[in-house]
């Protein structure tokens, strides 16, 4: 009895099997993949003392304040990446002011006036100098 | 024995067919030039110009597999590569012909190299004087020297060109375009917030930016008024105001810049289309 014990558990154990690799990699297509985390590795290079302060100022803002809530900006790149590209693009003064411009713009009360990104639905507005000279 | 049979049987039936039986060269010169073909006459031109490299690395002497070859790059918008293919299979490009220097000039619009095509344009090539004018007034146009643009085409001589006269009439348009004036929005900017972008026809951001402007401006007043110059209140709404302010007058200037570069974008639509058919 014992001997047929041993055989046949022997024989449940070559054929029984747990989840295979491929079964595995089939369940994880299943799940949606988590977010990556932004590592914001533009913002860690810094030109001056201000450009510093404002870098940390956005990381701070972005880690503690902004992903505790839903994004509500209408527009892509949202503000605060807008000021800190604006900063860090056009000098501290420039870039703060062109900051304050696109503040007051954010308020979805004139779409018309922006394309639409096709996988955010939001707003395209980058960073764009001023320009003078007649068109 | 019976064995020794089916196999001598077999070796026979296998000599016999050895002729019929040769597998096909599917990447040979002439199927690659058919499936090229076929690929350039269906617009798939990014496939069509992976197969005319192939044509052109077996056969480098195919005129017409080389200039389609350009032309399946160009219709694929990749106008770096297909410079590059043209000076390739062009030795000497003042010496091409003219269809090629027509696709060279296409190129070196589309690629934006201007310097370059005004170099060529000026120089002795196979270029006939009525594409020299029309491809130099488009490089104009392009950049927005319309004035330039309007000149080259007056240099015209031969009226019957129907793609130049019709350039001309496009060029005409844009004297009619009504331009917004920077330093007058500006200037209606700093007087009042937000009129300025009002006047350049982005009325809602200009009322928006009058209120956030005037709220941060009254909030200030209030914090001064109650507490005096020494008021915290007072100073965050100022600053914070002062920073609307500057920030509206910059924007204005934006606003502006981005009206007028609609209505010359309206005009570099239809030069585009006269470009495209030429």
């Amino acid at each position: 009895m014992k001997n047929i014990i041993i055989i046949l558990f022997l024989i449940i154990s070559f054929y029984s099997e747990g989840q295979s690799k491929y079964e595995l990699e089939l369940l994880k297509s299943t799940l949606s993949s988590a977010p990556k985390k932004q590592t914001w590795s533009f913002v860690r290079s810094y030109s001056n003392e201000y450009d510093f302060m404002f870098s940390h100022l956005f990381l701070f803002y972005k880690n503690f304040i902004s992903s505790q809530d839903a994004n509500s900006c209408s527009f892509t790149p949202s503000c605060s990446i807008y000021a800190i590209q604006a900063i860090k693009k056009q000098g501290v003064v420039i870039g703060l002011i062109n900051f304050f411009d696109r503040f007051t713009r954010c308020n979805s009360m004139s779409p018309e006036n922006y394309l639409i990104d096709k996988h955010s639905h939001l707003l395209i507005d980058p960073v764009r100098n001023f320009n003078f000279e007649k068109q | 024995m019976k064995f020794k049979y089916y196999l001598t049987a077999f070796a026979l039936f296998v000599l016999i067919n050895l002729r019929v039986g040769y597998s096909q060269d599917l990447y040979n010169l002439n199927n690659s030039l058919k499936y090229a073909d076929y690929l350039y006459k269906s617009h798939e031109f990014n496939l069509a110009a992976n197969e005319y490299e192939r044509v052109l690395f077996i056969d480098s002497t195919n005129n017409l597999a080389a200039f389609r070859l350009v032309e399946s790059y160009r219709k694929s918008a990749l106008y770096s590569i297909a410079i590059n293919r043209l000076e390739k299979y062009n030795v000497n490009i003042n010496t091409m012909s003219h269809d090629w220097a027509k696709e060279y000039v296409r190129l070196l619009i589309l690629n934006q190299n201007y310097a370059l095509l005004n170099n060529y344009i000026q120089s002795e090539n196979a270029l006939a004087s009525a594409d020299k004018i029309f491809y130099s007034a488009i490089s104009d146009a392009y950049t927005y020297n319309w004035d330039k643009a309007k000149s080259d085409i007056k240099n015209n001589s031969n009226p019957q060109n129907k793609s130049i006269q019709e350039l001309k009439n496009i060029l005409s348009q844009q004297d009619k375009l009504k331009y917004k004036s920077v330093p007058l929005a500006i200037a209606l900017s700093a007087i009042v917030p937000g009129t300025g972008k009002i006047y350049s026809g982005f009325w809602k951001d200009g009322l928006f930016s009058l209120l956030v402007v005037g709220v941060s401006g009254l909030q200030a007043y209030r914090g001064f008024q109650k507490n005096g110059i020494s008021s915290k209140y007072g100073w965050i709404y100022l600053t914070m105001g002062t920073g609307f302010y500057i920030g509206n007058i910059y924007g204005t200037g934006k606003a502006v810049n981005k009206r007028n570069s609609g209505l010359n974008h309206k005009i570099i639509h239809q030069i585009e289309d006269i470009f495209n058919r030429y």
